[in-house]
């Protein structure tokens, strides 16, 4: 009899067992959890902050890989996260660590009620909006009206967070532990998000809405909330630099970071969690590389890798992994 | 009327993609004659003047006048003098009639003339007379499918593809568009490629016709002869 | 009172650059349906390469003249065989891509010519004796350039054979070809157009704002601003857009919120623009295709 097996792997379908996942994702946390211990502050710093872009990318790529709607201004919500956690630090002498949470909060309001209006615009407009977002904020803080609150040009100096007592490391240890923990949570919500059918709404959206409006699903109201996880995961992540970096000023949120945050996403690759791991790697790699070049080079290379990802690598890094991967994989079939 | 086909059309195969939506389809054209292609929805008649188009990847043997249009882009096979009135009618629905007539006269160069062919056009139509200057989406759409044959006109072809000029008007409607068409045939000459599914409206203005399902010619001939078995009649037709 | 004339004078001048700007965006939409985020960056580009030619002795005439055409080539070239391969694959991908564009070309600007700020000469000198002592010659020549060309670029679309082609091949490009309408070629000339337009206004308000690769970063977010409230379809609309938008800033600027944040007018504009009217003063809605 001749039967016809399809040997052509969807590239969605991971090809590991689930434990095979468990035991790789487990031997990755435990050795980001010894690493400050083996390398220098400066480092551990370096890689807390790939952390921290990891967060800020979960989050764009849920509102643009996963539901369709393109933002080009999330380096703004970044910097609201910053500075809200600075003026509540300074303001109301809340913890540092209190201070996630209401980030968060802020930033899922704020973003749920940036996602109603923006409901009506299609992806076009969506992202001008999201443009001028991106390019407006910078100069509203510098705002001398509000500058008793923002610190205007100057910005705001805060201390840096005192390790607990109980544990007997030092401060770069404990910041770098301390955003681990935060980026595991983080990424822990999001996978569990997206297996959800609140998971599944989001992508049917992206796919088709009037499919999925006419499936039950609440477009609004599931656009709205995406785009409100969405600020919040990059408010955490602004939060938590600031926290890390113990500053912040209007200068350090420039267009650049918005367009960053773009371009790891979709180098990193879009829909995909490990994407924005990849990205993140990229986006704090390629400033510190191109500057040997020149002062101009990064701009240019983030523009040259942005272009031959849509060329070359519409599904990004882990699309290009994947491939790979599956590549690899049937080769072994054969074999066998 | 001279023996040689103006269209012809062998062994032709159309893909979507990599999807087959056409297998081995042969058919002519006679100059001068109107052909109708029937089929129910899907059956791969709008398909067949998309390949003539050239909008479509085909494969096989298409010839107009003698020449291959095979791989041709569809500008230059719309400036060989092929009028195609897509499914939809495909006015430009934000531009007034007259744009869309004029847009029509695009190939031609010779300004006299193509104002003397408007001239014509809305002596004939007055209904786009009267709506020279009003945006093609606010009409009707009978009215637009007059403005659709009317553009097509003007691009004075001698060869006519109309992918269902029923689809969407009013039944009254239907029989004077269709005696337009049997009078532009008579009058002008202009050879027709006619696809419908409103059977009875096509067979009554061609003089050959073939019936496709699935991609594939099941049934063709002269129309008096198909119209006289009455087998063919009655499961093709329906009537 | 002096005061307001002179913002609102101000305002028209700051309104005739975001307008011609707006033009360049109004064309390539109108032309392909995309939004140029490498306008504004292409245009500085231009411009440097005109500071350059008169660097080298051309006269400033044949400089700009040399210039526009090289930005017609970019512009065109730019559409053939950078954004057309990948125009249709979904919306993203041409978003992306431009953004890469931009940075590209903000980036080689600051390679070649450095990131100093650099004169940039006026034509307009003769003009001394019209302008009054509210309004610069160079601002007065600024505004007359801009409305003519305005005025050219409306003709242009409504009255001219290649203009109604460019219309259509923008609204429906099946229908287009079905005409004989070479769709490829037309997108390929708006933008080349649109890349013009755009040049222009880099070259007119260079001697305003000196010249330095970040020159237009700010003015495009303007541009959008103006296209969008004057109507993205729409030439007159662009203009009109502009003008508005330039002495909105200006006044709203001056006398409400200081000058500071000015950029914010253009931000809240945008945003209230799409909320209430997404096809703008002068524009005609536009149906999205499912």
């Amino acid at each position: 009899m001749n039967i016809k097996v399809n040997t052509n792997l969807p590239i969605t379908a991971s090809p590991t067992t689930p434990i095979t996942k468990f035991a790789i994702a487990a031997a990755v946390i435990l050795v980001l959890f010894a690493v400050p211990f083996f390398v220098s502050g400066y480092r551990s710093f370096q890689i807390a902050q790939i952390m921290i872009y990891a967060i800020a990318l979960l989050g764009l790529n849920l509102l643009t890989g996963y539901n369709g709607q393109l933002s080009l201004g999330h380096g703004a919500f970044f910097a609201i996260g910053g500075y809200a956690t600075a003026v509540f630090i300074t303001q109301f002498v809340i913890p540092y660590w209190a201070v996630i949470p209401v980030a968060a909060v802020i930033g899922f309001i704020v973003g749920f009620l940036f996602g109603f209006p923006a409901l009506r615009l299609g992806a076009l407009y969506l992202a001008l909006a999201t443009f001028s977002l991106a390019l407006a904020v910078p100069q509203l803080l510098k705002y001398k009206k509000i500058a008793h609150i923002t610190g205007g040009v100057m910005g705001i100096m805060l201390q840096k967070p005192a390790v607990p007592a109980w544990l007997p490391i030092n401060q770069d240890q404990w910041l770098y532990i301390f955003t681990l923990l935060i980026t595991l949570i983080m990424f822990l919500l999001v996978r569990n998000l997206l297996k959800s059918r609140m998971g599944r709404a989001i992508i049917a959206i992206r796919e088709s809405e009037v499919a999925a409006k006419s499936s039950g699903i609440n477009v609004a109201l599931v656009k709205s909330v995406t785009f409100g996880i969405s600020v919040m995961y990059t408010c955490v992540a602004g939060a938590l630099s600031t926290i890390l970096i113990s500053f912040v000023n209007p200068d350090s949120f420039p267009l650049m970071l918005s367009i960053s945050l773009l371009t790891g996403v979709i180098v990193g690759g879009l829909a995909s969690i490990p994407g924005a791991i990849y990205g993140a790697i990229f986006i704090s790699l390629i400033p510190n590389l191109a500057d040997y070049l020149s002062k101009s080079a990064p701009g240019a290379v983030y523009g040259a890798c942005l272009m031959a990802s849509v060329y070359f690598m519409p599904k990004g890094i882990h699309g290009l992994f994947r491939k790979i991967y599956d590549k690899l994989l049937r080769r072994k079939e054969v074999i066998d | 009327m001279s023996d040689a086909p103006i269209l012809k059309v062998k062994n032709v195969q159309a893909f979507y993609g990599s999807i087959p939506a056409l297998h081995d389809v042969s058919f002519t054209v006679a100059k001068g004659g109107i052909t109708a292609v029937l089929g129910a929805n899907g059956a791969g008649k709008t398909t067949i003047l998309r390949a003539i188009s050239g909008l479509i990847r085909v494969a096989g043997v298409i010839t107009y006048e003698g020449k291959s249009l095979v791989g041709r882009r569809s500008d230059k096979i719309a400036a060989g003098g092929i009028a195609h009135v897509p499914d939809g009618r495909g006015t430009f629905g934000s531009m007034t009639v007259e744009e869309n007539l004029l847009l029509g006269a695009y190939t031609r160069r010779n300004k006299k003339e193509i104002a003397a062919d408007l001239a014509l056009i809305y002596e004939r139509f007055p209904v786009l007379k009267e709506r020279r200057l009003q945006t093609a989406a606010t009409m009707s759409g009978g009215e637009q499918q007059i403005l659709a044959i009317s553009r097509a006109l003007m691009l004075k072809p001698r060869l006519m593809l109309l992918d269902e000029p029923s689809f969407g008007v009013a039944p009254l409607v239907v029989k004077n568009i269709f005696n337009i068409l049997r009078t532009i045939n008579k009058d002008l000459g202009v050879s027709m490629l006619l696809v419908e599914q409103n059977a009875e409206v096509a067979l009554e203005i061609a003089k050959n016709a073939f019936l496709l399902e699935t991609g594939r010619v099941i049934v063709s001939g002269t129309v008096d002869a198909l119209l006289a078995d009455d087998k063919i009649r009655h499961s093709y037709l329906g009537y | 009172m002096e005061a307001f004339i002179q913002q609102v004078i101000s305002g028209l001048v700051s309104g005739a650059i975001y307008a011609s700007l707006a033009l360049s965006l109004v064309m390539i939409f109108r032309s392909s349906g995309h939004l140029n985020f490498a306008q504004g960056e292409m245009a500085m580009f231009t411009t440097f390469i005109c500071l350059s030619l008169i660097g080298w002795g051309l006269p400033y005439w044949v400089a700009v003249l040399v210039c526009l055409v090289l930005a017609f080539l970019i512009g065109s070239v730019l559409w053939s065989f950078v954004v057309k391969p990948i125009a249709n694959v979904n919306l993203l991908s041409p978003i992306a891509l431009l953004i890469g564009v931009m940075m590209i070309f903000n980036s080689l600007a600051g390679f070649i010519w450095g990131h100093d700020t650099q004169n940039f000469p006026s034509p307009f000198e003769f003009f001394s004796g019209w302008g009054s002592i509210y309004i610069a010659d160079h601002d007065l020549g600024t505004i007359l350039v801009i409305l003519v060309v305005t005025i050219i670029v409306q003709l242009f679309f409504q009255f001219t054979k290649v203009g109604l082609a460019m219309r259509a091949a923008a609204e429906n490009s099946t229908s287009s070809y079905l005409v004989g309408i070479p769709v490829g070629r037309m997108l390929s000339v708006g933008w080349g157009l649109a890349t013009v337009l755009g040049t222009l206004a880099g070259v007119l308000v260079a001697p305003i704002i000196y010249v330095d690769p970040n020159m237009m970063l700010s003015a495009l977010i303007y541009g959008f601003a103006a296209a969008l409230l004057g109507g993205i379809t729409s030439p007159l609309g662009a203009v009109f857009g502009g003008f508005i938008v330039g002495v909105a800033e200006n006044l709203i600027g001056f006398y409400l919120i200081g000058t500071d944040i000015k950029m914010s007018v253009a931000l809240i504009l945008i945003i209230v623009t799409l909320l209430f009217k997404p096809a703008g003063i002068f524009g005609k809605e536009a149906a999205w295709r499912v």
